[in-house]
């Protein structure tokens, strides 16, 4: 069988497919660009030259090929991106076997279906704007399979068309949004299997695993602070996971299984409030300003004040959270934990252990020692740099001190703290975020502001806690401005190809946006609903009652749809028909004359004459008037007006009369 | 085989109900405006495979709480309304203005000729009647669609039911309406064929016309059926070789007369079915020939509209035609 579809709607087929399929193509196998590639081009070639389609094995052949390699590249098994591939490759594979409406059609809606699938990745404001683009494209496809307006690729009219029905379609879909009852929890499967991960901190840092998210400038969370409570950008370190194990080069996290427990800070320390909205990042850390207070609901606190989310945070997370601004927190250090702290591999990095046993000589006290190290950051020219030379020997600790000098936050913290430990003082590498975008009535903090600082246990006996950590960040010496401006702005060197100052401006504008949108439709849930509900006035929201809501939303969007396309597709007359249609509104009770009336003028007046000779005149005189000025072809002027209205005023008496004449008789 | 005969050899009570109650209008005089209240809406299989992907899709956007997903669902809803309305408008106030279709005789395929009128441009509007089925656009307030079916009985027919169905713009919802136009078709009877030789009926004998009668085989030629008894060559036919009739001598000019009463057949189809065929020849060879029919007569003539009148008469003829 040949194609019974036009190279026309050929086109626009494949156009809603690509449209559909393209935002997902980052994640998909390295092998399915090429197989699209190849499938859309056999098919417009099929198309050109007539040729028949293939036969049914060899079709089901390339389909089970197809599902061999998303097993072979995907694995196998439910999940949301094995099932959201094969969604994808069986739609593409199904162009193979568009020949007939009734496929093209298939085939076109399931693009509304692929479309979708990329919201259960990210539900991104961009993002939405090119799905709506890829709605209307399917729409216009759909509607060219339908009925073809014209010859033309891109017909204008069918376009206008196409879009206004989802313009139409509009209202429906944002009350319905509103109205319409949401699930509390998901009734099949986690939201840890379905959710949008992104890539963020990880729990594991090694040289140069920090770089690739100062790359990243999507945004990690956002602050709102109470009324003009922000602190000083210095101040804003964004606590994450606490890495404490070091095993000469990379730094892990110590899993605890309990909840931090008494902890005390300075009195003067000031308490802040705020409210933070977490991008997804498919892990269960959540972020707070250091020293977080409390954990909030289902999250805990771990002795690390790192907070954990319960689930994964697959999706907008939005918290409140109270933090005492301090870099220092009392904290009891049990001997088991000590222990840990001041481990470092024994025998390497000697020439630091060296340097530190020369620094312990003449000054052993804590401070001391601190302030030894950061002097020495200081003093010898150590640099900030997102480049700096890959350490590649065991003794990362030596040759990044001694050799390379050039480095950023994770070298810094990460030496510092292995200095320490030799100096006999417990120390952890801190990672999180530090700084953030302020953006008026909110904190934009982006992936790219990632910092790692260090913190380490200062004795003090004559607390009750025992002692207390001390916040110490070593970047802040090397690199002063990296606190107040964020690390994307002190460095001349472009990050990328495409790393602008505009662009980087004009991305943090478009934040603005977004956070609207997330706050007003992304994040719109069960809670928010009922505060909808009871801002209109609708206290009980049982299932009548919510029934009742969406038929009236049904009704009421069907009835403005409804008004609309009867009050477009009226019949419009000008101003002389509209004189015909009075005439012929005379003749309405005279089925015999009036069924007549597209016969047209001539017609009429016959049948008028033959039937009602007594009306001759009058009606005679009419047409006359009426045919000269509908032969004259111009637009009609006062005069003729009057006179059409003097001709009709009799006709319409005369025709009266003869009613009565007849009721009489 | 037209959906009604179908349905009176096998009449289920469904669908007797149902013819019941879509002719519930009766035949109807043309025009005929297309009310809303006659108007069928039914989704589409296309429009249930829509439903089916919407609902997937929205307990998908449910269950994830996926609020993108699910506002994408509502459009796609909205849009099916939008759809809805807009597939219900392109048949509403459609009017059936006329059908025409010219004479044909039975056994032919006859062509309605159909416009509709509209005050709007309407798009994709299909006419079926039985099988045949016509797709064409009302633009500029008309458009015409041209149907065919097979004339089977001779007279004036009455139109099949006549169904109008449309589903632009996306194909997701179907509306459709039907009618019975009060308008017939004209069917001649069926031609003999071979149309076999004239026979004399008497008529009005030109001047040079000769009848020659004798027993030669030359002038004679074998008996037809139908053939007037008092033509049979009894003589040459008693030799036991067959039956043999007088031949006549046609000439330009020659007056013939076709009397269905002097036809030698027991059957009305088949006289009308000879007589139709001897018309037709005699009109195709510009003869002049008259009709005699119980209560007709056509008198001497030719041309169209003698043709006509003399076929019109065969049509309506006797209890077979129905008028």
């Amino acid at each position: 069988m040949a194609s019974q579809l036009s190279t026309k709607q050929v086109f626009w087929i494949v156009l809603a497919v690509v449209v559909a399929v393209l935002p997902q193509l980052y994640r998909l196998p390295l092998w399915f660009a090429p197989m699209m590639t190849v499938v859309i081009a056999y098919r417009f070639y099929v198309q050109v030259k007539h040729i028949k389609k293939a036969y049914n094995i060899i079709l089901m052949m390339v389909a089970i090929a197809a599902l061999l390699l998303i097993v072979y590249s995907q694995g196998f098994g439910l999940s949301r991106e094995i099932s959201v591939t094969i969604l994808i490759t069986m739609t593409v594979l199904k162009l193979l076997e568009t020949y007939r409406q009734r496929d093209a059609l298939l085939v076109v809606m399931l693009c509304y279906f692929v479309a979708m699938t990329r919201f259960l990745y990210s539900q991104d404001l961009v993002l939405v704007m090119y799905l709506l683009l890829s709605a209307w494209v399917t729409t216009h496809a759909l509607a060219v399979i339908n009925y073809q307006h014209g010859s033309a690729w891109f017909e204008k009219k069918q376009l206008k068309a196409s879009i206004g029905w989802l313009a139409m379609a509009l209202p429906f879909a944002v009350l319905f949004f509103l109205a319409f009852p949401r699930l509390g929890s998901p009734i099949w499967g986690s939201p840890d299997i379905f959710g949008e991960g992104k890539t963020g901190i990880s729990d594991e840092m090694s040289p140069g695993s920090i770089i690739e998210l100062f790359m990243d400038d999507s945004p990690a969370f956002r602050v709102t602070f109470g009324s003009n409570n922000k602190p000083e950008n210095n101040q804003l370190y964004w606590r994450g996971p606490v890495l404490s194990e070091f095993d000469g080069r990379t730094w892990t996290r110590h899993e605890f299984r309990r909840s931090r427990g008494q902890v005390a800070y300075d009195r003067q320390a000031a308490i802040i409030e705020y409210g933070i909205e977490m991008e997804p990042n498919g892990r269960h850390y959540m972020f707070g300003l250091d020293v977080v207070l409390n954990a909030p609901q289902g999250s805990l606190m771990s002795p690390t004040s790192t907070l954990f989310s319960m689930n994964k945070v697959n999706q907008l997370k939005h918290y409140r959270l109270s933090s005492a601004v301090t870099d220092r927190l009392y904290q009891r250090l049990p001997q088991y934990q000590r222990k840990w702290l001041l481990d470092f591999p024994e025998g390497l990095n000697l020439q630091t252990q060296i340097m530190i046993k020369q620094w312990q000589a003449t000054d052993d006290s804590a401070y001391g020692m601190i302030n030894k190290a950061l002097n020495w950051f200081r003093t010898e020219d150590y640099l900030y740099s997102y480049s700096p030379p890959a350490l590649h020997s065991n003794e990362v600790i030596d040759e990044f001190l001694y050799e390379s000098r050039r480095g950023f936050c994770e070298h810094f913290a990460s030496t510092f703290v292995v200095m320490m430990r030799m100096a006999g003082l417990p120390a952890r590498v801190v990672t999180g975020y530090q700084g953030g975008v302020d953006m008026g009535d909110y904190v934009l903090v982006k992936q790219s502001d990632a910092h790692a600082w260090a913190e380490v246990y200062i004795d003090q006996p004559d607390h009750e806690l025992g002692g207390y950590w001390q916040r110490v960040d070593p970047t802040s010496v090397v690199s002063p401005e990296r606190l107040f401006r964020g690390s994307g702005n002190i460095i001349e060197q472009r990050r990328s190809f495409f790393d602008f100052p505009w662009l980087r401006q004009t991305r943090e504008h478009l934040d603005r946006y977004r956070f609207r949108w997330n706050q007003w439709v992304r994040d719109f849930n069960v809670s928010k609903q009922q505060a909808l509900f009871d801002a209109i006035g609708i206290q009980h929201r049982d299932g009548k009652v919510l029934a009742v809501i969406l038929l009236s939303v049904l009704a009421a969007s069907g009835a403005l749809i409804f008004s609309w396309l009867w009050w477009r597709q009226r019949p419009r007359y000008n101003n002389l028909q509209q004189w015909y249609l009075r005439f012929m509104d005379l003749f309405k009770k005279e089925p015999a004359i009036y069924a007549r009336q597209s016969a047209g003028m001539e017609a009429v007046t016959h049948s008028i004459v033959e039937q009602y000779p007594g009306l001759k005149k009058s009606v005679n005189d009419f047409q006359q008037c009426y045919l000269r000025i509908r032969y004259r072809n111009e637009q009609l002027t006062p005069a003729d007006r009057r006179r059409l209205q003097h001709f009709f005023e009799r006709l319409k008496k005369d025709v009266k009369k003869r009613y009565h004449s007849q009721s009489r008789s | 085989m037209s959906i009604s005969k179908r349905c009176s050899t096998a009449p289920t009570l469904f669908k007797r109900l149902k013819n019941y109650f879509i002719n519930r209008r009766g035949r109807e005089a043309l025009p005929v405006r297309l009310h809303w209240r006659r108007l069928y809406v039914l989704p589409s299989k296309p429009g249930l495979f829509f439903f089916l992907i919407g609902s997937t899709m929205m307990l998908a956007g449910l269950n994830f709480n996926n609020n993108m997903s699910l506002m994408l669902v509502f459009l796609l809803f909205g849009l099916a309304q939008v759809i809805l309305y807009k597939t219900f408008f392109n048949l509403k106030n459609v009017v059936i203005d006329q059908v025409h279709a010219a004479p044909v005789f039975a056994g032919e395929r006859y062509t309605l000729r159909l416009q509709l009128l509209a005050p709007t441009d309407r798009y994709q509007i299909q006419v079926k009647m039985d099988e045949s089925v016509d797709t064409a656009n009302i633009l500029h307030q008309s458009g015409q669609w041209q149907l065919a079916a097979d004339a089977e009985q001779r007279g004036y027919q009455p139109l099949p039911r006549l169904k109008l169905l449309t589903r632009y713009p996306l194909g997701l919802v179907t509306v459709w309406a039907y009618c019975q136009p009060k308008a017939t078709v004209l069917v001649y009877p069926r031609p003999e064929q071979p149309c076999p030789s004239f026979a004399h009926h008497g008529g009005v004998e030109g001047p040079d016309s000769s009848v020659v009668q004798g027993d030669e085989m030359d002038d004679l030629r074998t008996y037809q059926s139908g053939d007037p008894i008092r033509d049979i060559a009894w003589k040459k036919s008693a030799q036991g070789q067959g039956t043999f009739v007088k031949k006549y001598h046609l000439k330009q000019g020659k007056e013939l007369c076709f009397d269905y009463s002097q036809l030698n057949l027991k059957d009305i189809e088949k006289r009308l079915s000879r007589l139709t065929a001897w018309v037709v020849e005699a009109e195709r060879q510009t003869l002049t020939y008259q009709l005699k029919l119980p209560q007709f007569d056509s008198g001497m003539g030719r041309g169209e509209r003698h043709y006509h009148e003399c076929l019109t008469a065969l049509a309506v003829f006797g209890p077979g035609g129905v008028s």
